[in-house]
């Protein structure tokens, strides 16, 4: 499987901190590690982008951080949990995503039949109209 | 004689120093206040020592049937280096964790050349490099307002001794032996405070009573030079009582209160210490 990073996550971690909080308070490498397995090893991430994307959703209200109880060896760590503005975040988010997988799926798609045409149309045709022109006469004719 | 494994934990206690210099180098640059820059420090050491912990699992599993010592300590190295790795340019989660950080800090902590200079000043003289300014200012003045608390009761028997008798003949060698005397307690007292407020982890109890009865017994001798000096009599057992009482209760306020600053720094100094080579 290829693998998803740098540029394709941008604007979607938070999102996914998000879902990986939804299963329970976690510190932040546990986060990750929940997004590693979500993620079947496809996710990579520069793991210190999870932080400021940790401060972000903190500073948004979307998670609240509390310092460890308890002795342990090594560092204290800090527990982020999800908030209730946070869940409704999410599902919103949810949503938003499903709405573009449904477009951008459906025009990516092999049986999808407008572009399809359109692009066997461009190869064949040789009548002196652009692109874009092409493209907008075959949508009004869609449209009607 | 330091044994193999002693020195080879010293040199994984090192491998742990490595992980916080790491964290350090990221997050000193931030303008942001102390605490935030803290929690930024612990939220990063804490996960690198969890990716060293996994990358040294990792590690051992591939090396299982090599048996010597010696690669302890590489795969130690080795798995510290990964975790660096892994977290990724320490320059670009330097901009990332800076976007975080609210405007208003972004500005109070903006570099400008005098606060900058003020910045050199306050680590020569405060010896407390990378500290914020304002944090560093509070702590001092909080200090300074305590140490010179800590001469009141001499001020306090001053006034008590003025109101009554006659000046003596030799006026002027009073003031200026109570003038002498007066400054090497307030430099006393200052050091006393300051001392306290040491980040140490255990307190110094004995140097702490050894300078408290050293300020009490300046005290006590001020206490009868002015009375000398200005009223031409000795001072009464009532005076010098209210004033050993006084100094007494305000030694041990000044010790607690040092302790207090003392204890708010320490997390902050265990990063501070930390000389980053660039």
């Amino acid at each position: 499987m290829d693998s998803i990073q740098g540029d394709k996550l941008r604007g979607h971690l938070e999102n996914l901190v998000l879902a990986a909080l939804r299963k329970g308070d976690a510190h932040g490498f546990e986060i990750l590690k929940r997004l590693e397995v979500a993620g079947s090893g496809a996710l990579q991430l520069k793991e210190g982008s999870l932080y400021p994307a940790l401060y972000r959703l903190e500073a948004e209200g979307l998670v609240k951080a509390a310092w460890e109880e308890g002795e342990r060896r090594g560092p204290r760590r800090r527990i982020y949990r999800l908030t209730a503005k946070g869940t409704k975040r999410l599902e919103q988010s949810r949503s938003e995503w499903d709405v573009f997988v449904r477009v951008i799926g459906g025009i990516l798609a092999p049986g999808s039949n407008d572009l399809r045409t359109f692009a066997s149309d461009s190869v064949s045709s040789n009548d002196g109209l652009s692109t874009n022109d092409r493209f907008s006469t075959k949508a009004r004719g869609a449209h009607a | 004689m330091k044994t193999d494994n002693a020195s080879m934990g010293e040199d994984l206690n090192s491998a742990s120093n490595v992980l916080m210099l790491h964290a350090e180098r990221i997050v000193r640059p931030v303008r942001a206040l102390q605490s935030r820059k803290l929690r930024m420090r612990m939220d990063l050491l804490a996960h690198l020592e969890a990716a060293v912990d996994e990358e040294r699992g990792v590690r051992e599993r591939a090396d299982e049937g090599a048996d010597e010592r010696a690669d302890e300590l590489a795969t130690e190295l080795a798995a510290v280096e990964q975790a660096k790795f892994r977290l990724g340019q320490p320059e670009e989660l330097t901009k990332s964790l800076q976007r975080t950080v609210p405007a208003v800090e972004r500005v109070l902590l903006a570099r400008i050349p005098l606060a900058c200079s003020l910045s050199r000043l306050e680590e020569r003289h405060a010896q407390v490099p990378g500290q914020s300014g304002p944090m560093t200012l509070g702590h001092k003045t909080i200090l300074s307002i305590v140490a010179n608390l800590l001469c009141s009761p001499l001020l306090i028997s001053m006034f008590s001794i003025t109101t009554r008798g006659r000046p003596a003949e030799n006026l002027a060698l009073s003031f200026f032996f109570a003038t002498i005397g007066s400054l090497t307690l307030l430099l006393l007292c200052y050091r006393f405070v300051f001392a306290a407020a040491r980040a140490d982890r255990v307190f110094d109890w004995r140097g702490a009573v050894g300078r408290g009865v050293v300020i009490l017994a300046l005290q006590i001798a001020m206490v009868f030079l002015i009375a000398f000096g200005i009223s031409n009599r000795q001072a009464s057992a009532g005076e010098l009582a209210v004033n050993a009482g006084l100094t007494i209760i305000l030694l041990a306020f000044s010790a607690i209160v040092g302790r207090w600053v003392g204890e708010l720094r320490r997390p902050y100094d265990e990063w501070l210490k930390l000389r980053i080579v660039e």
